[in-house]
């Protein structure tokens, strides 16, 4: 891969006050330090698995998309930021090309609050292994 | 793709960054439009043909205009990239005509590979998407050229450059006597017509071993006598002692062939030198593989 693909990428100045204004109602906070925390998870999930990103990255959509869930509280928060970016990564990869990012974030709340109770294992196992199989089920009966 | 871009005009650190700066936004623009907006990354190797695409489109926009990578960095990358597709479609204009002309030149001699090669690139101007992906070549080309072309060229410019090489082999085909060809195929395989054979190389292999013997090269025919003859001019000669023979062969081959400019003597030397090292292989053993 060209370096320069790899040398690009800045996050916006206001990104940490965007999630802070985004999940204030749920009176969930991310430190400087959570968040630093966050953006170089943010950096690994990338490289292990192939992304390049543009405009900033997930995170403000994916404290939009969880701050209310039922499952996440003060102590979990950062940390279960950290492992749900994680995972929207590695299926957005999977998912490449067979829907947006928004349909991903939406099917992995509904699924993180319904049938995995919380457990990202089994949100990772099942429910988002199923979504996968599902969208390229799709996509084979559109191509035959 | 960058670095060689930077690096032809040497830029200072400072303006390097400012060129990285505006040709990432031009990326990231290729990635939106690739994604619909529906996504804020897309795969390293997605990204990878994105850039290489753009860097493919404004040096189009360079060479077009007989600017550089400094010059560049005073306008602005968006109208650049604009007039960069703008000759990518002059040059697809090119191709369109090459490939028109390389289809009633192709040799009445039934080849598959080159056939569905031809058929492959025409219906590659459909899938030629110039805006994300022009650096890609929009078919499959089975059919090999005497002289690949280099993986320097991309694109449109891969697909000109392999159509300039092939109507130039097609030439060369055509002052051969079908016929002969023909004989000399089968020789190979019956089934030739189904198998990778490039057609030019055929004929000239014979070629240039006919005028090694100093016969004529138009009957394309290397009898059992003939190979023996060969033989004994190459066992034991120093590898320096062949490609000689074989370029005077080649220039003579050349002049046979009514050859003037420096272009297509060129491709006929170099490929008559590249015989060596199967010369080398099969000298004792009677030349089979390299005379048929």
């Amino acid at each position: 891969m060209d370096y320069f693909l790899t040398t690009k990428n800045e996050k916006p100045k206001n990104e940490l006050e965007l999630c802070n204004s985004f999940s204030a109602k749920s009176e969930l906070v991310l430190t400087e330090e959570e968040y630093q925390r966050l953006c170089e998870a943010h950096q690994k999930a990338l490289d292990d698995f192939s992304r390049v990103e543009f405009g900033g990255g997930i995170l403000p959509q994916l404290v939009k998309t969880f701050h209310r869930s039922k499952y996440i509280n003060r102590e979990n928060y950062c940390d279960m930021l950290e492992e749900l970016q994680r995972v929207f990564y590695y299926f957005r990869g999977e998912c490449d090309g067979l829907c947006s990012d928004a349909e991903i974030l939406a099917y992995m709340r509904k699924a993180f609050d319904g049938e995995a109770a919380g457990n990202i294992e089994f949100l990772v196992g099942t429910s988002m292994e199923r979504f996968c199989m599902k969208l390229r089920g799709r996509r084979n009966e559109y191509l035959d | 793709m960058t670095d060689l871009m930077l690096a032809e005009n040497s830029l200072s650190p400072e303006e390097a960054l400012l060129f990285h700066q505006k040709l990432w936004v031009l990326l990231e623009e290729a990635a939106k439009e690739y994604t619909n907006g529906e996504s804020t990354s897309v795969s390293s190797e997605t990204a990878q043909k994105l850039l290489t695409s753009v860097c493919f489109v404004l040096r189009q926009y360079l060479s077009g205009s007989g600017k550089t990578a400094r010059d560049l960095l005073f306008e602005d990358f968006s109208e650049a990239f604009e007039h960069g597709k703008k000759s990518v479609l002059k040059l697809c204009d090119k191709v369109r005509a090459q490939w028109k002309a390389a289809c009633s030149t192709a040799p009445k001699i039934p080849s598959l590979a080159l056939s569905e090669t031809l058929k492959g690139i025409n219906e590659g101007f459909y899938h030629y998407n110039i805006d994300l992906f022009s650096a890609e070549i929009p078919c499959t080309v089975t059919y090999q050229l005497m002289e690949s072309v280099p993986e320097s060229f991309l694109g449109a410019e891969y697909l000109s450059e392999y159509l300039e090489r092939l109507l130039l082999e097609n030439y060369i085909v055509s002052r051969f006597d079908p016929k002969a060809l023909r004989r000399l195929l089968i020789r190979i395989s019956p089934f030739y017509s189904e198998m990778l054979i490039n057609l030019c190389e055929t004929a000239l292999q014979n070629a240039v071993g006919l005028s090694l013997l100093g016969k004529d090269i138009f009957g394309l025919e290397i009898t059992f006598a003939d190979r023996e003859k060969l033989s004994d001019i190459f066992i034991g000669a120093l590898d320096s002692s062949v490609i000689l023979f074989l370029e005077k062969a080649a220039e003579k081959v050349c002049d046979a062939l009514g050859f003037t400019d420096v272009n297509s003597r060129g491709y006929v030397i170099r490929f008559a030198k590249s015989l060596l090292p199967r010369i080398k292989a099969s000298a004792e053993s009677g030349m089979r593989g390299v005379f048929i």
